[in-house]
Order: structure tokens, then sequence, then C-alpha cells
């Protein structure tokens, strides 16, 4: 483990990855600094760019992106009231007071620095626990990996915001669409309605620059107004001092852990944490009445739990090649790109591509924090492009880099169509990310059915005679239950039992 | 428009797609239809309880403002902008990047009112320039060149 942990080390610190991290987390910055683009879009709308590298430096460039919108996403949170991620709704709310009062640079350096240390707190967990969890995924067989795939489906789907149905009928359509193409095991075409472009399945990256990008071109044109607003201007000095930082410690502490335990958990990501350690923070504080009205705890601990989800979410998402987050999916994508499959052999078959990806996230913590001083006075300007000329650039981006990764014309249309559709699942309030991670599990289920079926000789009853299993099918069936009305009749009884007792 | 509509053409999308692919399952060997066919099922299922909640979120009144989340929105602006960039996808190999792509800038903008004529020129020409050295020069990832190759 140490040897793979310092070989990621060595991969990093070669000058090729260590400008694609630089560069990476300054484009995160200016792109989570723009209102209403999220870092989820950030990284599939640049994902064919890297295309041409090595996959270690591609998925460092993108793990980069990842981070350093995070911390982008609070610059027009702070300045113009509109979070610039989702990640970062709970950043307005104390955030934008602050620099009501002329402590816009103040509220920014808190940022940061919370951000930092929440990004270094998850990335230090990340390197401890990722490689211990990818021990025992090795153990898992066929039968255990279609498990696995149906409970990231399930969480996924019942977590994700909107109702159950909703998430799982996303989910499974998702898993539909990974069987188009050539059966793995029979080699039958499936669903390719006699076109040969769709012979090798519907491709990854084309599928989620459509769903994650056209839908924000569209939302961006949706509105009436161009602007978001009037930015504030950075008047006073953003490095927080010593004391401040001091006294944020135990906010800070608290807020990544929660970060990384939200992050754990497939279907919730930064947005979640945010709002989670805000109130949690609230309730902490001995002056719970100052929040909401510029209190820098409040923008501490959204702060420092938003950037604490990103090693949070990569911990299932290399270890059992189930993405933690809709981020995390296309961080995978990009892992993909490149041929390399998710799943338990992340950890071992591609290590030297796995610890680069999990010693970049740790590096490209201290790149935002040097990025971010010198920078974050330069994204006031990108905060006041206007959306009607981000939409036709976001559209160029998206055209050329989905015609750039085959060649092919088709796979633009085919980008475009994902676009129509998640516009339309978005209107209709079904999710999105879980049709994201039904595409990426897609093959890993449909590889371990077949091969677990024919261990068993075709019996299903195989998925439950394994106890490792039979555990997770029924963690499956547990995350739907919980949502359905039996469950809250469940709950009211015991309420009930409670009570009178 | 009731509130429950909208998941009511959901479902109809949904089961008829799941019909579809169930119907190309039929002529599909055993080991290669099985997983697909279980997966159309549990979304004709799924289609079915998402009209059903739907019917029974609007009976007991508790929609909230969904129906106003929609006002306000200007849909006439997206359909028109989805038709230029879908004719943008259909003209850029035949004619190439370097005719279509300022043209569609252009376009766009001007029918957007983003800003004055003169400065939507200048973001065309910057732009086009600046994605093909990104692309060709920088990273040697192809462009359509269209008439022009």
């Amino acid at each position: 483990m140490l040897h793979n942990i310092a070989l990621g080390f060595v991969s990093v610190f070669t000058i090729k990855n260590f400008v694609a991290i630089f560069v990476g987390t300054g484009l995160g910055l200016f792109v989570g600094a723009m209102p209403g683009l999220s870092a989820t879009m950030a990284i599939a709308i640049l994902l064919p760019i890297t295309f041409v590298f090595t996959a270690s430096t591609g998925i460092s460039m993108l793990a980069a992106i990842y981070l350093g919108a995070m911390y982008g996403g609070s610059i027009a949170a702070i300045l113009l009231r509109t979070p610039g991620t989702p990640s970062a709704a709970a950043t307005v709310m104390d955030g934008y007071p602050m620099a009501q009062k002329g402590q816009a640079g103040k509220a920014l350096g808190i940022s940061l620095i919370s951000s930092f240390f929440g990004g270094l707190i998850s990335s230090i967990v990340l390197l401890t626990i990722a490689p211990l969890l990818g021990n025992i995924a090795l153990q898992f067989g066929p039968v255990e990996l279609f498990s696995i795939a149906v409970l990231g489906i399930t969480i996924i789907g019942s977590l994700s915001r909107g109702s159950t149905v909703k998430g799982l009928l996303s989910g499974l359509a998702g898993l539909l669409l990974a069987m188009i193409g050539m059966d793995p095991i029979t080699g039958t075409p499936r669903f390719t309605f006699g076109s040969i472009y769709l012979f090798s399945g519907v491709p990854f990256t084309i599928a989620l620059i459509g769903l994650f990008s056209i839908p924000q071109v569209f939302r961006l044109l949706e509105k009436n107004e161009s602007h978001m607003g009037k930015v504030s201007s950075i008047k006073d000095r953003m490095f927080p001092s010593f004391r401040d930082i001091k006294s944020l410690s135990t906010t800070i502490i608290r807020s990544s852990f929660i970060g990384i335990f939200t992050g754990l958990i497939p279907g919730t990501g930064g947005d979640t944490a945010c709002w989670f350690a805000y109130n949690e923070a609230k309730r902490f504080s001995k002056e719970p009445e100052t929040f909401g009205h510029g209190n820098m705890y409040g923008v501490s601990s959204a702060e420092s739990a938003n950037n604490a989800v990103v090693g949070g979410a990569l911990i299932p998402t290399i270890t059992l090649g189930i993405p933690g987050s809709s981020a995390t999916a296309v961080l995978l994508g990009g892992l993909m790109i490149h041929g390399i499959l998710p799943g338990p052999t992340l950890m071992t078959e591609y290590a030297d591509v796995t610890y680069t990806l999990i010693c970049a996230i740790f590096v490209a913590n201290f790149f935002m924090l040097a990025e971010g001083l010198i920078f974050t006075k330069a994204c006031v300007f990108v905060t006041k492009v206007s959306n009607w000329v981000l939409a036709p650039v976001i559209t160029i981006l998206c055209v050329i880099g989905s015609f750039a990764i085959n060649n092919s014309v088709f796979d633009v249309f085919l980008m475009f169509g994902f676009g129509v559709l998640g516009y339309f699942m978005e209107k209709v309030e079904i999710p999105v990310a879980p049709m994201v991670i039904g595409l990426i599990l897609g093959h890993m289920l449909d590889v371990s059915f077949h091969q677990a079926l024919l261990i068993s000789h075709g019996s299903w009853l195989i998925f439950v005679q394994s106890p490792i299993s039979a555990v997770i099918l029924l963690l499956a069936l547990l995350s739907i239950l919980q949502s359905t009305p039996f469950f809250h009749y469940i709950k009211y009884l015991f309420r009930k039992v409670a009570i009178r007792s | 428009m009731k509130y429950f509509t909208k998941e009511v053409i959901a479902a109809v999308i949904a089961v008829s797609v799941g019909l579809l692919f169930f119907q190309q399952t039929l002529s599909m060997p055993k080991a290669a239809y099985e997983l697909p066919r279980l997966l159309v099922i549990l979304i004709v299922i799924l289609s079915f309880m998402m009209v059903f909640n739907g019917v029974k979120t609007y009976r007991d009144g508790n929609y909230g403002n969904a129906s106003q989340k929609c006002e306000g929105l200007n849909y006439k602006r997206v359909f028109v902008f989805g038709l230029i960039i879908f004719i943008y996808i259909y003209l850029i190999e035949p004619i190439g990047y370097f005719i279509v792509t300022p043209i569609f800038i252009i376009v766009s903008l001007s029918f957007l009112r983003a800003t004055k004529f003169k400065n939507i020129v200048l973001i065309a020409v910057f732009f086009t320039v600046f994605i093909y050295l990104m692309f060709v020069w920088f990273l040697k990832l192809p462009v359509p060149l269209g008439i022009m190759d």
C-alpha cells in the first residue's frame, strides 16, 4: 500500500502532471465562479481535452478541476448572492452579508482556507481508507459485484433529490441504455437498431457531456435576465488572521468529517453536505442568531464540508466502482475514456492511475490555496460574463469536444439527444445523476450477472446464497423500502411505542 | 396543465421505449435478453408507480409551488436556440468548422441580443480561432473542416 502511495506521489511530481494540476485548478476556479455552471459540467465539458493526455495526467487534471470548482463556487456566492455551484448554496447565507458589510475579502479568505483544510483532511482520509477498502473489495467475485451494482443504483435512486420512484426509474433507464451494443458474453448485437455506430455501445463520455452541459445551456436561456446582478467589490485583506483560523479550527474539522461522510453515501454530494455542516455549526454556536447575518463560522462550515465531499465521494468510486456523486461519475468517465473500467480492479490493475488520482487530489489542495489567493480577484470579472454569451460558447465546446473523441458527427447528434433528454428529465423532475450511474454500472452489472449465472448453471439463487451478496442485496432492498409508506408506518409505530414508554 | 400531466407524459415515453426495447429482445438468445427484459419490466412498473404517485400528490394537494416553478421561463427562446444548435450540428461536417462556427455565434448572439453587433463579430472571430488552436494545434484533436479540408 505504502509503495503504491509513494508511486502515486512520484507520478504527481512530474512536470507534466504538475502543470495539469495547476491548469485544472485554475480552470475549475474560473468555471466554478461563473454563476449557474456546476463543477460536474466543468469536468464533463473538459473531458475530451484530457483525451490526448496519459490516463494519470488526464485524471489529475479533472480532479483538480473538481476541487478548484468547489472553491470557485463560493466566489459568486459571496460577491453576487448566487452560488456558482449548487455546493456553494449555504455559503450565500453568511458570505453575502459579510460582503455587504465590506468584508468580502475576509469572507473569501475564510472560504479559501476552509476549502483548503476540508480538502486536505478528506484527501488524507481518502489516502488511508481507500487502500484498505480496496483490499476488501478484491475478495469480491461476480456475485458480489452484481449485488454492489444493484446497491449503487438503489441507493443513488432513493437518495437523489425528488421521489424515489423517479430516481430508480432514471437509474434503470441508464442501465438499459448501457445494454446497447454487443452482448459481452454471446456477442449478439443488442438494441443497435441496425446502426453500426451503436455496436460498441453508447459512448459514455458523449452521454455525460450531453446530460450535464446542454441542459445547463438551456437553463441559462430560459431566464429573462442575462446578468446575475451587482457584484460586490473586494476592498479588504483576503488572507484571514491566525487568530481567526485558530477559532475556526473546530468548525473546519467537524464540517470536514460531515463532508466526508456525506460524500461516502452515493447520491448525496456537496449540496447536501454544505447545508448539513451549516446547520451543525449553527447548532454548536453560542450565537446561533447571528447565522444568516454574516457569521464567518457559517461560511467556514459550508465551504470545508463541500470540499471534503471530494475525498469522501471518491472512496466508493475507486474502491467499488460506485460513484459517490455526479462529479465523481464524470471523473470515472475520465478513466473510462482511457479504457479503464470501474470496479475493484482500479486499486490493483490500474493502481498507478488510481494512486496518482488520490495523490493529485492531495496536491491540488495546495494549488487551490495558492491560485485562490492569486486569482480570486480576477474571478470577479468572470462572474460578470453574460449568460447569453456563455450559452453558445458552452455549446461549441460540447459540439467540438464530442466530435473530437471518435471523429464522428453521429456522436455529436447523440450528445445533443442526451442533452435534450436531460433537459426534459429536469422538467419532469426526474434526476439525471442515477441515469449516469446506471450508464457506468451497466457494463459491470451485465458482465457479473452473466458470469454469476454461468457459475450457478442458471440459478438466480446464487445471489442470495453468498452471505456478502445477500447482505448487500438486503441493504439495497432496505434503501428502496425506506421511502415507501410501509416503512413510514413502521416508523410511526416505533414513535408511538416510544411516546407511550 | 394538471400537476401530474408531466408524470403521465414521462410514463408514456418510458413505457413506449421500454416496449420497443422488449420487442427487440424477441430475436435475441436467452443469455442476451435476460437482464434487459428484467430492466424493461421494472421500468414499466416504476412508470405506473410514478403516475400513481403524481395523481396521489395532486389529490392530497402536496404539490406546493411546483406549477409556479415554470412561470416566467422563456421556453420559446430555448426552443429556437435548440433549433439553431441542431442546424449547426447538421451543417458542421459538410460545410466545416471555420464557416459554420462563426455564423453560429453571430446568429445565436444576435438572436439573444447579447451585446452590440461589433462585439458579437469580435467574439465570433476570437472564439473560433481560440477553439481551433486549442483543439488542433495544442491538443492535436480533429475538428470537421468540411469544404476547407
